[in-house]
């Protein structure tokens, strides 16, 4: 039997929510600030500002997106088992290797079942690993690029210590790549989350909505008795 | 020589230069500078009084191009009247001594110490730094003797700065600035290629007016000088903001002059006064001119600003023109083509190999595959 089971909360489903659409806009508004491609008519009535209201909403949902981190990163410590920080390196844990191994098995085609997780699985833990230090990396270069308009400002002084390393256009190149290889991961993890709601039926999809899996009976007693 | 100080007054009245250019020139320095109009009158009581400091200009790995700039300023509001203030007693291109006569003046000056070192061109380190000797002498052991009994350095252009084009890649000379050839000394930086000779004047009027070196930037650079950057300060900066860019060299844009940013200017990366302070006492710079920043008082731009028309450096590894975006987009690409196929095999599996799990749940799958 399939049991519902609560596994996201609202802080977990909100910043999700919260990173698509910011990556959305700054992806759109960063492509467009790296290189103009839209020529606006002076006779357009933001047509006068065009590149500087780009630059505002960049800079504005920018700071969205840090909030976003700041709130997803204080519950990865009070949040409950499936949004802790421990999810990330499931290769600290025995079970976690095991269940690495399944999910490559799977993936490459050598398994036919998929692992059975509550959360998400080890493989996809290891992914956001990546996708978290990623997220550091996108914005600490964007606040050192910020920074340099005002070098007495708080982002110049936190951030601007990088420049006697590297050269503010290798570290805009770093920003410009990671924009495309978030672009790349979030291919990814539509197909990967399709796949799996299709596979394993557990109401994947629904559940960054409404919080909600639906999870096997045995599974369930595994998690209580861990509880 | 230098107990000989009649007044720098006095010895411009005699050139023809009157008070009024003399304090029109402190003016423009104090603006220069970044200082309320109070210190015109301190800066003027400081020149017109000072004894006149030695000063030894020394060249490396070079092309002159830094002297050039300096003593090509064509009224005598700024050259002439720092060369008067200074007493330059070695500098390879202007000095009248030539062999012996010209190593002894600097060996004489280096004997008698407090006096003011300026640095053109780079220091090559590789292979005992044979790449650049004068008078049998290497670059760097010269550097390291005279630099270091200074009372400061100052380096003009890329090359004293870090490198320069001798530095860029491939490096065959394992050149340096003069920052990484002699550490631990009291130093500034007054990178440019060429540096302002404003700049240069101004840095030294600060040290006469007020015996030390301005504040700087955590490179060494002045803040009065490199303490904004160039995108900031344009005066094509309301066409970057409007969106209205250059496409194509000499397309109507650019005779409209809108902003070159899509030339690959590189204003936005570069922190240098050219836009308020300008060159050829103040005639035009490389963007009035209508063509876009090169950013070359920043570390390595050779490396890192070129090509010097485009937006971003190329990517190492990946040939010659390509660009993180192309790169970018490539891995987007790749990652989505991965990924159809993926699915379509975990299609084809899926008809052919139902889950048994989805049975035992007592959810009917039926009609799922149809």
């Amino acid at each position: 039997m399939l049991r519902r089971l609560y596994v996201w909360e609202i802080p977990v489903r909100l910043t999700h929510w919260v990173n698509v659409l910011s990556i959305v806009v700054l992806s759109f508004t960063g492509y467009y600030i790296g290189n103009p491609w839209i020529l606006v008519s002076a006779r357009e009535w933001y047509g006068p500002y065009f590149m500087g209201i780009v630059r505002f909403t960049h800079f504005v949902f920018a700071f969205i997106f840090v909030a976003s981190l700041l709130l997803r990163t204080y519950w990865a410590f009070v949040g409950n088992a499936w949004a802790s920080w421990r999810n990330l390196f499931p290769f600290l844990t025995a079970e976690g290797r095991k269940s690495l191994g399944d999910a490559l098995k799977y993936y490459l085609f050598l398994r036919r079942e998929p692992p059975e997780v509550v959360g998400h699985n080890a493989l996809a833990g290891l992914t956001y690993a990546v996708i978290v230090f990623l997220y550091f990396l996108q914005t600490f270069t964007g606040f050192a690029l910020l920074g340099e308009v005002n070098t007495e400002g708080i982002w110049y002084k936190l951030t601007g210590w990088v420049f006697v390393f590297v050269s503010n256009q290798v570290l805009r190149q770093i920003h410009h790549l990671i924009m495309w290889l978030l672009i790349a991961f979030a291919v990814h993890h539509v197909y990967a989350a399709m796949l799996i709601d299709n596979e394993e039926g557990n109401g994947l999809m629904s559940s960054i909505f409404s919080g909600f899996k639906f999870v096997h009976a045995s599974l369930l007693k595994k998690v209580n008795n861990k509880g | 020589m230098n107990d000989f100080s009649p007044g720098l007054e006095n010895v411009l009245a005699r050139q023809g230069v009157t008070r009024r250019d003399f304090l029109k020139f402190c003016s423009a320095m104090a603006a220069t500078l970044v200082l309320p109009t109070r210190y015109v009158e301190r800066i003027a009581d400081a020149l017109a009084t000072v004894k006149r400091p030695p000063l030894v200009w020394l060249e490396f790995q070079d092309c002159a191009g830094c002297s050039e700039a300096f003593l090509r300023a064509s009224r005598p509001s700024v050259g002439d009247i720092v060369l008067d203030i200074l007493s330059v007693n070695y500098h390879e291109t202007i000095m009248a001594p030539a062999g012996k006569a010209a190593v002894k003046s600097l060996d004489d000056t280096v004997k008698e110490g407090g006096y003011l070192v300026v640095v053109e061109g780079s220091i090559p380190t590789k292979d005992n730094g044979i790449y650049c000797t004068i008078g049998g002498r290497t670059a760097l052991d010269i550097a390291k003797q005279v630099c270091g009994k200074a009372a400061a350095t100052l380096t003009v252009g890329a090359c004293a700065f870090y490198g320069g084009w001798p530095n860029a890649t491939p490096n065959p000379t394992g050149a340096v600035g003069v920052k990484d050839a002699v550490p631990g000394i009291t130093l500034l930086n007054l990178p440019g290629c060429p540096p302002n000779p404003v700049n240069i004047t101004a840095t030294v009027v600060h040290y006469l007016t007020f015996g030390s070196l301005p504040a700087t930037d955590q490179l060494g650079r002045p803040l009065f000088a490199y303490g904004t950057r160039i995108h900031d300060n344009c005066e094509r900066r309301a066409h970057y903001d409007a969106g209205e860019y250059v496409e194509e060299w000499g397309d109507d844009h650019a005779r409209a002059g809108w902003c070159l940013y899509k030339m690959g200017c590189k204003g936005p990366a570069t922190f240098h006064n050219c836009p308020t302070v300008r060159y050829n006492d103040g005639t035009s710079w490389p963007v009035g001119a209508g063509h876009g920043c090169v950013g070359c008082s920043e570390v390595a731009f050779w490396d890192t600003m070129s090509p010097f028309y485009r937006r971003l450096p190329n990517v190492a590894g990946f040939g010659v023109e390509a660009q993180a975006d192309q790169i970018g987009l490539g891995i987007v690409g790749g990652v989505a083509a991965a990924f159809a196929a993926h699915g379509v095999v975990s299609a084809i599996r899926a008809r052919q190999q139902p889950l048994a799990r989805h049975e035992s749940d007592g959810v009917s799958a039926e009609g799922k595959e149809g």
